[in-house]
């Protein structure tokens, strides 16, 4: 599916390039047809999310239990779905490795854990995730 | 004209991550959802009162309009809610802070209950949880993500 996707937007740039002449603002249009290809391809990737989200799953389970505390919550989770999926998800984007029994930062992890930082302090947000 | 506009609009949203920034220090961080739309809208006001005194065209403020709008958009979209809720990235900077293991489940279910107090979502009454009835990011990007799997939910990965 992302390599249709994919193929519809290069289409969509051919189709562009043969009616360059033709179009009165040809880099506005350019740029909001990738900008537009761009948002949707995100909330293509958005809805395949998969693991278990825990806002969804609370605020979910309160349709049919009006009142629950803490252990009932997390009667909800599972560690598999909740840390162990997404682990794997870190291990395979080449962010994190598992040597000698303990999860170690790679260098491009180091990169994004730095970048979560900095953008934390330019817009003063208390925490990720 | 072509690279007036693609320029506003840029230079719209640059306006926009500038006044984040900058009001993020003074207000409240729980509140930054309802910021944003002032944010987006006084801009967008900026860009109405630029029309009127004739900076540009209708071709200007629209094409501007647009371009600052999917910026916009895929900004807040594509990094601020991803950084805010991301429980993979969460656990990025927990292991770079303490490669030691990872987080508990217990840590991760505790953050989440406490964002939810806190944006108003969920309310404690003793040592338990209920549902009140505001609406906030959380709410929002829950619906928001039913839509998109309603959308796309049927298509083949």
């Amino acid at each position: 599916m992302s390599s249709l996707l994919l193929l519809l937007f290069i289409f969509g740039v051919m189709v562009w390039f043969v009616a360059y002449h033709t179009l009165a603002l040809p880099l506005t249009g350019f740029v909001a047809y990738v900008l537009l290809s761009l948002c949707s391809f995100l909330f293509y990737i958005t809805a395949r999310l998969e693991g278990e989200i825990p806002t969804s799953i609370i605020l979910r389970s309160f349709k049919t239990h009006k009142r629950q505390n803490y252990r009932e919550l997390c009667t909800l989770f599972t560690r598999r779905g909740l840390i162990d999926k997404r682990i794997g998800d870190l291990l395979h984007a080449g962010l994190i490795r598992y040597r000698r029994g303990r999860y170690v930062v790679t260098a491009r992890g180091h990169l994004v854990a730095k970048l979560l930082f900095w953008y934390q302090w330019v817009f003063h947000r208390p925490s990720v995730g | 004209m072509d690279t007036f506009i693609v320029g506003s609009g840029l230079f719209l949203f640059l306006l926009f991550l500038a006044f984040q920034a900058v009001i993020a220090r003074f207000t409240d961080p729980e509140a930054v959802i309802t910021w944003l739309i002032r944010i987006f809208l006084s801009i967008t006001g900026l860009l109405g009162i630029g029309f009127i005194v004739r900076i540009g065209s209708v071709e200007w403020f629209i094409g501007s309009f647009i371009i600052y709008t999917l910026l916009t958009t895929l900004y807040v979209f594509g990094i601020f809610s991803i950084v805010e809720a991301s429980i993979t990235l969460f656990l990025l900077r927990e292991i770079d802070r303490d490669a030691s293991r990872p987080p508990s489940v217990d840590t991760i279910i505790r953050r989440r209950l406490e964002r939810l107090v806190q944006s108003g979502e969920l309310a404690k009454r003793g040592e338990s949880y209920v549902l009140t009835k505001r609406v906030s990011y959380f709410v929002l990007r829950e619906r928001g993500l039913q839509m998109l799997r309603w959308v796309f939910g049927t298509m083949g990965a």
